[in-house]
């Protein structure tokens, strides 16, 4: 959702239509499972700085692929994370665990493919451009009374 | 011949009388004249320009820029406009009348769309743009709590 998220959020997010949730989908083993647990540990100690590594990752994607452990590491503290708690997360099996986990919970969903979008209960497939969210949007929020 | 000279005692005399008299007519020309131009000195000295010639037409000037800024001020489209019945006019004295004209230029100005702060650059450290937070799941999300609609990006990083 990168190329279309800053237009989302400008329009809908920010203006207090629409909340929106980030939940990690794990397809590609060990650099998604760690780039996952690196925004997972960078959000808990400050949620907004989730997002700020939650937009590195995504523009520095084929990076990913050859991540290591530093690697991780120096994005979260770029991201404005602490180290030490950081990397006490990041070593933590139970931080681990948590980001399989909530990969066990969208598979239950029914969510096997990526990205794709839950809209109010419908599951949107693909990478539509911003006019096809907006039209989806508009709909609900008109219907909503917003 | 004393009767003659007696005559022309009195016409000497009568002539010293009208001698002393146009004196005296002299006398007040020169203080008519000179209170007619000590008064025409006066009136050019009061109707002079001020040493500072220059800055009398900036005032005029910037008094004349107030009136037209006061009277282009615009006026709110939702309300009536003000307009003071003649009781009033006749009741109100100018002060109240200044502080009216006053309150409608401030809610003329209250009227005007705010503006926009721009954002900082990007370079800087990056500023929350709305709330962020985590939910029950152990997810995080972006905007406000009670939104209407919700949007679960479901994707991976690569």
């Amino acid at each position: 959702m990168l190329g279309t998220e800053p237009q989302v959020i400008d329009e809908y997010v920010q203006t207090g239509k629409v909340k929106l949730v980030f939940w990690p989908v794990i397809n590609h083993n060990d650099p998604s499972i760690y780039s996952t647990l690196t925004a997972q540990c960078v959000g808990r100690q400050d949620p907004e700085k989730f997002w700020v590594v939650h937009e590195m990752l995504f523009t520095e994607q084929r990076d990913l692929w050859g991540a290591d452990r530093d690697y991780f590491v120096n994005t979260a503290v770029a991201a404005g994370a602490d180290q030490a708690a950081f990397e006490s997360c990041y070593d933590d099996p139970n931080a681990l665990a948590e980001v399989l986990q909530l990969d066990d919970i969208r598979r239950q969903r029914g969510i096997h493919g990526q990205p794709m979008f839950d809209i109010a209960g419908t599951i949107y497939g693909g990478a539509p451009p911003f006019e096809s969210f907006a039209e989806v949007l508009d709909a609900l929020l008109l219907s909503a009374g917003e | 011949m004393s009767g003659r000279n007696r005559g022309n005692k009195s016409i000497v005399s009568s002539l010293t009388w009208l001698k002393t008299d146009g004196d005296i007519i002299q006398r007040m020309k020169r203080l008519i004249i000179t209170l007619m131009l000590m008064t025409f000195f006066l009136a050019a000295c009061a109707g002079s320009p001020p040493e500072s010639g220059e800055i009398a037409p900036q005032e005029e000037l910037a008094a004349a820029e107030v009136q037209e800024t006061k009277t282009t001020l615009p006026r709110p489209t939702d309300e009536p406009a003000v307009t003071a019945s003649p009781e009033t006019e006749a009741n109100t004295p100018e002060p109240a009348a200044e502080t009216s004209a006053t309150q409608a230029a401030e809610q003329a100005i209250s009227v005007e769309p705010p503006t926009l702060t721009p954002l900082p650059a990007p370079t800087e450290e990056p500023v929350p743009l709305v709330i962020s937070g985590q939910t029950d799941d152990g997810v995080f999300f972006l905007g406000d709590p009670n939104a209407p609609l919700t949007i679960i990006d479901y994707s991976d990083f690569l």
